[in-house]
Order: C-alpha cells, then structure tokens, then sequence
C-alpha cells in the first residue's frame, strides 16, 4: 500500500564522474522509507560513497559528474522532488533536496567547515544557510548541544577538537536542521569504542523515530549489532541491504537474507563476529524475498581476495630481519605547547611479537609511537635498542632501525608513481641498483601494488593509499615497525590480508608495534596488550587476559 | 564595527599634524593612538599590537632607512660616511617619510587585528551585506591557516620517519622541498573536496536570506560614536587646515 510519509526512491541510476571510463555506479535500483533503512554494504572502491553522495545531491549536481536514471524524494510535507538525468545543477530542486538532507562522512575532523571559530556557530551555521531567525537557532543549538553531550565545547575552536568531539560536533552540526534524509558513510571508521557507540545509538535513534530516512555505508557488521540495545535487533529487521560489486548492485533484498546469504564474505563484507546476521535469522522477522540481481560469480571483489591467499607469510618469512628489541623505560614527553601527552610509560617490544596499543582517542597511542620513532623527544626516562640508549637520537637518526606507519598516509605521498613512492625511503638512506629494485618489488608484492606501480599515487583508493603507505615502510625493511589504526578504509578482505602480512612480520622477527582500536584484530594478533589511558599505561598482559577484562568493564566493546 | 570607525579615526587623526605643517610628526600622532587604543583595549592587546608593529613595519623602515639613507641622489648634508657609501639627511628625511605614511596605515591596522577577533570581522562584514560567497571564502581562508599548519608538521614528521633530513645546508633543504611540499598541496586539496560536501550539508550555497548566530554587542551609545567620531575628527582636520597658516 502507498504511504504518505517521507520516501527516498532511485531507479536505474548511474553516475559517472569526469574524465574517468566507467560509471562508478550503475543500475542502481531502491526505495528507502522511515521503517525501511539502508545499509550499503561492498568493497573498497565498490561504490558505496558515491551512491550516499547521488542520494544526497551532492553528485553530480553540486560536485560535477553525470548521472542517468532518476532519483525522487518525497519530503515529510508530501512535496515531490526529481532529480533527473544531468551534471552540475543549482536549480531550486536541487537546493530543495539539499536542504532536506544531511550526509556523515567518515572522517569527522575533515568535516569541520573551517568557516566558524566556534563549536556552537559551527553548528548554527546549517541554521543560518537557512536564514532561521536567532532565538529560535539559539534554542535549536542549545538542544542539538546537549543532546551531543558537547555543551561544553560550545566556545572551542572547532579545528582544535579531537576526533571523537568532531564527531560529535558534525553530527550535531547535520542534525540541527532535522534533515528528512540523513546518510551515514563509514561513520564509525576513525573512532574508539566510546565515539563508535556515540554515532550508532544516534543513527538508532533516528530510525527509531520513524521520521527520518536513513541509509548508512559501513565494512562493520559488528557496528548493527553494537547498536542493538538489548541486542533485539529490532530496528534492523526492517532494514535492507544493497551489497555493490564494481558500482552495481550484486545482492539486494531484506537485511537478514543478505547477511544470511553464504556468499557475503566473496563481495568483500566482514561477517558479524558477534552473530547479528545468526540472531537476526533466529528471529525470522523478515518478508522480502532476496534479489540476487547478479551471481556471485561476477566481480574483481572474489578474485582479488583469492589472489591473497597465495602470498605474504611465505615472502616475509623468506626475508629475516636483525632484530631489535625496543625497551622504553618511564618515559614522559610533552608536546611544543607544553601539554603533557605521556607520563611514565614502561613498554617493551620483542623481536618476533606483535605488541598492541589500545586506547581512547586521544589517550597518547601515538604520542608513544612517535617517541619511538624520535619524532617527538622524551622530556624524562629512557629508550633503548637492544640496550643501547638510543633517548637523545632522534629522527631521521632512528629510520635505519623503526618505520613507522602513519595514520594519514596522505601525509607522505608525493612521488608521481607508486613505484617512485615506495623507493623515496630506502633512497633516502642511501639504497640504490639492484639492492633499491629488489626492496621496492617485494614492497609492491608484499602489498598488492604491482599492477598499480605506475599509477599516481593519489589516483588509488583511500585503501590503496593506505596499503603505499604500508609498502613504502616496510621497503625500509627495518627491524622495527610501528603501524598507526592500519585498518582505518580497509575492507574486510584487506583487513584479512593485514593479519596475515602481521604475522609474517612476527615470523621473520620484526618487532611490531600495532595502535588500533580495531579489538577484534588485536585479538587475532597481538602477543601482548598494552592500554594506555590519558598518557599513561592502564593495564598490560596477554590479550586474553587484557580483553576480556575491558570487556567486563565496558560491555559494549 | 565601532572598533573598525576608531581605526579609520587614528588614520584620519594622522592628518591633523600634517595639516599643521609638521608633517613628521603624523605618523607618531597614529602609532601613539593606536598604541593607546590598543592598551585601553585590554590585557594583552598592547604586546599584540608591539609585535606585529615589530614584524611588519620595522623590517620594511630598516631597508627603507638604509637604500635612502645612503642612496638618495644630490644629498649634501652628509651625516656620516662608510667607505665609498654616505649616509644623508635628506636620504633619512626622504625614508622617514616613506616609513612613516606606511605606520599610517600599519598602526591603526594592527590595532584593529589585536582588538577585533577574525570571526566578529567576518560577522561584521556579514551584517554589512556583503555577498555571502565572499564572506564564506574570507572566513574559510582565515581559518585554514592554522590547519595547514599543523599539516605541515605531520607531514615533515612523515617524511623524518622515511629517514628524510628537511634541515641542514641549503642544497638538503631544497631537495627536501617537494617530499614537504607536495603532500601539503595535494592534502589541501583533497580537504577542500571533503570541506566543500561539508559546506554544501550545512547549505552553505542555498538562495535565500542568511541569519547569523553570533551578536556583535552594539548598543546605542557605539552608534552614537561611530556617527560622531568621524564627524569630530574631520572637522577638527578641517579646522586645523583652515586656521594653521
């Protein structure tokens, strides 16, 4: 029967962007209604983003592009919005549908407009785009504030906000105009437990509401399930699912037949460890039938994950490193302005163990490893390599011995070929002939870029980035390596590739050094957990032990 | 808004000398009141002002002092004489003036810096009926700066940790340069992507009328001043130009 309420349909639509071959999306079909959400699921580069950015018109009609097929938006007054085919377009539809809508991006920090000084202006400012007279927008703020927990962010300079309070602050930011379209892409992939349960309890709750549609793009089937309170699933039984292969829609249907289906792990989706897909069958509260719009033959997503399992434990165990055992000793540090990031840390890094370093955002997981690497200098205690003190050395003195693998590898990348980029650093200590040749390709072995070695790096996915970033430190072959939230943007293929490369780093006697909040791999991983907590160490041991203590403590992850 | 009027009234009071026939002394009368405005301001202020004072003007009267105090064409009054080169009164006079139309312009500026923060700039602006584009790139480029920044930081750790050396002579610094620069341009402009979406969420490009959260206090005694000081200033300009023979 035909409802009256808000209603999100898209039929045939594709988009194309600007000098690029192929659609990035194709034939996508879906009607998104209040009590019918979302969720996108698929691997890197699959298409999910783009979609989200189509449903929100954002593009092509603000950033560029073409798109075919239509797109229509019933808004909660029974206004009728069309977005046929076409590019760029300012018209008062597509303003109509802008306003109307809100889309989440995963990195919160990158959506601080950089356009106010103030937390609580950056959340006005959807308010006064849309010319709300101020008693009321201060009212709207004061709520949307409080209910993000931020009030007393309100005179922060939202650039100076960490990335748990961004967060919170681009949520509040999107949800004080009361969106009738709210789409969530990857919204949890930067954020420790306390943010990621943040967010989804949000998206619950506007499901909950039964006025708003919501679609959400996510690699973290475990995040639906955390975001059952009670873990009735009842919010998501209703849900639907859209599982892209190379843009097109492989497998759609009703949430449970999608989850339920054998074939997920093959379109590049993570199973749920925790079971949402088992309890929602259990349950068995769902009617529409399962469209399998294309057999799980088609897609590079099955091909490429094979492909991995062939490599990586074998090449690294091939190539032994001398090893070094990294001990640091009471050390504090402190950063330029003074702030104190590190107090008393004691840690020790084994040649041929996998160390991991948990914690909040913000807690000083990277301040440690920074110090390890000598970015930044200990202000008290001591570091040592295999006993010898290595406290007043710092970088680049300490690159023959650490490498460390950053959080934005963006921050690196400046070669204009993959290959090019992976050679800068054994360059950079003077490796050259056959001795540079012979590193760079068993990096780009290593890391599955040989087919990319020419390509720029910034023509990659995000997860392609990530994994140039993987490769151009481990080419360093360094006894030590250090690797910062390494699973932010991998797909779950990918983040089973990082296990095995993880363990093939322990078996050829690296000492290694993970910083993830990712609690699932560092379970599979890790020999020895440390938690650190505001600068200093919490609690160390075994991650049986480390775990399943956090867990009782904080049940929801 | 006030404190934009006051600025352009410590410009404006910078004339009244030079109308009184001692030139020389204009740009001190500016440098005075602005240092007094910017004293009377509040804490911190005035060593805000001094600095970018130091920073933007001295630098510049230095060179000003040193090409014209010793370069300026049939100078006889030789005040001293290094080697070949002779420093000239007509040589200092000739850079005073050209340093001191620049503190005209420099002092009140900076006043107005240290007093009035970058968004109440902008808010002004704002309220001023300026197009909303202009004042969205203004506000957004001020705020970028700080960002940037700190990208530039990461990015040289980035590169120290890949066992790069961006310090040292002159010849490492320059090949360091791309590993250091190129991340930063590229990083920006993959940020203005993402910011541009962020600015197109909160509708930063729809038609219509805009509001503004922030309220710039503006009480009916700040109108009064901003309508009468100029008008004092002028007038008393006027005065002097017309009575000083």
């Amino acid at each position: 029967m035909e409802t009256s309420g808000p209603r999100l349909k898209a039929e045939g639509l594709a988009i194309r962007y600007p000098g690029t071959p192929t659609a990035a999306i194709q034939g996508i079909d879906l009607v998104i209604e209040p009590d019918r959400p979302l969720i996108v699921l698929g691997a890197d580069g699959a298409g999910k983003s783009t979609l989200l950015a189509a449903l929100a018109a954002v593009v092509p009609d603000r950033m560029g592009g073409h798109a075919s097929g239509d797109r229509r938006l019933r808004l909660r007054d029974g206004r009728q919005l069309e977005l046929g085919p076409g590019g760029l377009r300012h018209d008062e539809t597509a303003n109509a549908w802008l306003e109307r809508s809100a889309l989440l991006l995963d990195d919160p920090t990158a959506q601080i407009t950089g356009a106010r000084g103030r937390v609580d202006e950056e959340v006005a400012m959807a308010l006064e785009c849309r010319g709300i007279p101020r008693p009321q927008m201060r009212a709207a703020v004061d709520r949307a504030l409080e209910t993000a927990g931020i009030a007393h962010l309100r005179a922060r300079n939202p650039s100076t906000l960490s990335v748990g309070e961004a967060a919170r602050v681009a949520f509040a930011a999107l949800s004080v105009a009361d969106p009738a379209l709210f789409l969530f892409d990857e919204p949890t992939a930067h954020l420790d437990a306390g943010g990621r349960r943040y967010v989804l309890e949000q998206i619950r709750a506007l499901v909950a509401s039964g006025e708003t549609l919501v679609a959400l793009a996510t690699q973290d089937l475990d995040a639906l399930y955390d975001v059952e309170s009670g873990g009735d699933g009842a919010h998501f039984h209703a849900a639907q699912a859209l599982v892209l292969v190379d843009g097109s829609a492989a497998l759609s249907g009703a949430v449970a037949d999608v989850f339920g289906s054998l074939d997920i792990e093959r379109y590049g989706v993570a199973p749920s460890t925790r079971g949402l897909d088992a309890r929602i069958l259990e349950q068995g509260a769902v009617d529409s039938g399962l469209d399998q719009l294309a057999g799980p033959e088609r897609g590079p997503a099955i091909e490429h994950s094979a492909s991995r399992d062939r490599m990586a434990t074998p090449t690294l165990i091939a190539t032994p490193v001398r090893s070094t055992k990294v001990v640091l000793e009471e050390v504090c540090a402190t950063y330029s302005d003074g702030t104190e990031c590190l107090v008393g840390i004691d840690l020790t890094l084994r040649p041929g163990e996998i160390t991991a370093l948990v914690g909040a955002n913000g807690a000083g997981k990277t301040s440690v490893a920074r110090v390890i690497a000598g970015l930044l200098p200990v202000s008290s205690g001591r570091i040592t390599f295999d006993d010898e003190d290595v406290t007043g050395r710092l970088a680049p003195g300490r690159s023959d011995r650490v490498g460390l693998v950053f959080q934005r590898p963006e921050d690196q990348l400046f070669e204009r070929t993959v290959e090019r980029e992976i050679a800068f650093g054994p360059r950079c200590r003077g490796v050259a002939g056959a001795e540079l040749r012979s590193a760079v390709e068993w990096a780009l072995q290593l890391c599955e870029l040989g087919r990319y070695r020419r390509e720029h790096p910034y023509d990659l996915t995000r997860a392609g980035r990530r994994w140039l970033g993987l490769a151009s430190t481990l080419a360093l072959h360094t006894p030590v390596v250090l690797l910062d939230e390494p699973t932010v943007g991998l797909d779950h293929s990918g983040v089973e590739h990082l296990k095995r490369l993880l363990h093939g780093l322990r078996a050829a006697g690296h000492s290694v050094l993970l910083i993830s909040h990712d609690l699932d791999l560092v379970g599979d991983v890790a020999d020895f957990v440390t938690v650190v907590d505001a600068g200093r160490m919490i609690t160390a041991g075994p991650p049986s032990a480390v775990l399943a203590d956090r867990a009782r403590r904080s049940p929801a992850r | 808004m006030t404190t934009v009027s006051a600025a352009l009234c410590v410009a404006l009071l910078a004339l009244l000398p030079w109308c009184c026939g001692v030139q020389a002394v204009a740009p001190l009368t500016a440098l005075a009141l602005s240092g007094m405005l910017a004293m009377i301001a509040g804490r911190g202020h005035f060593s805000r002002w001094a600095r970018i004072i130091a920073l933007a003007w001295v630098p510049l009267a230095l060179s000003l002092f040193i090409v014209h105090g010793l370069f300026t064409p049939n100078s006889p009054s030789i005040i001293a004489s290094f080697g070949p080169f002779d420093l000239t009164l007509e040589g200092l006079a000739l850079a005073w003036r050209f340093a001191g139309r620049l503190l005209i312009v420099i002092a009140p500026a900076a006043f107005l810096v240290t007093a009035v923060p970058a968004d109440d700039l902008i808010a002004t602006l704002s309220g001023l009926r300026m197009p909303p584009d202009v004042v969205l790139v203004l506000q957004v480029a001020l705020n970028t700066l700080p960002s940037a920044m700190r990208r530039a930081g990461a990015i040289r750790d980035a590169q120290r940790a890949r066992g790069l050396e961006p310090s040292g002579g002159p010849l490492s610094r320059a090949r360091a340069a791309p590993a250091l620069l190129a991340p930063l341009a590229l990083g920006m402009l993959m940020d203005a992507e993402t910011r541009a979406i962020a600015l197109e969420m909160r509708g930063a490009r729809l038609d219509g009328p805009r509001t503004r959260l922030r309220q710039l206090p503006d009480g009916p005694r700040q109108r009064s001043a901003r309508r009468i000081a100029p008008l004092v200033v002028l007038g008393l300009v006027l005065a002097a130009h017309a009575l000083v023979p």
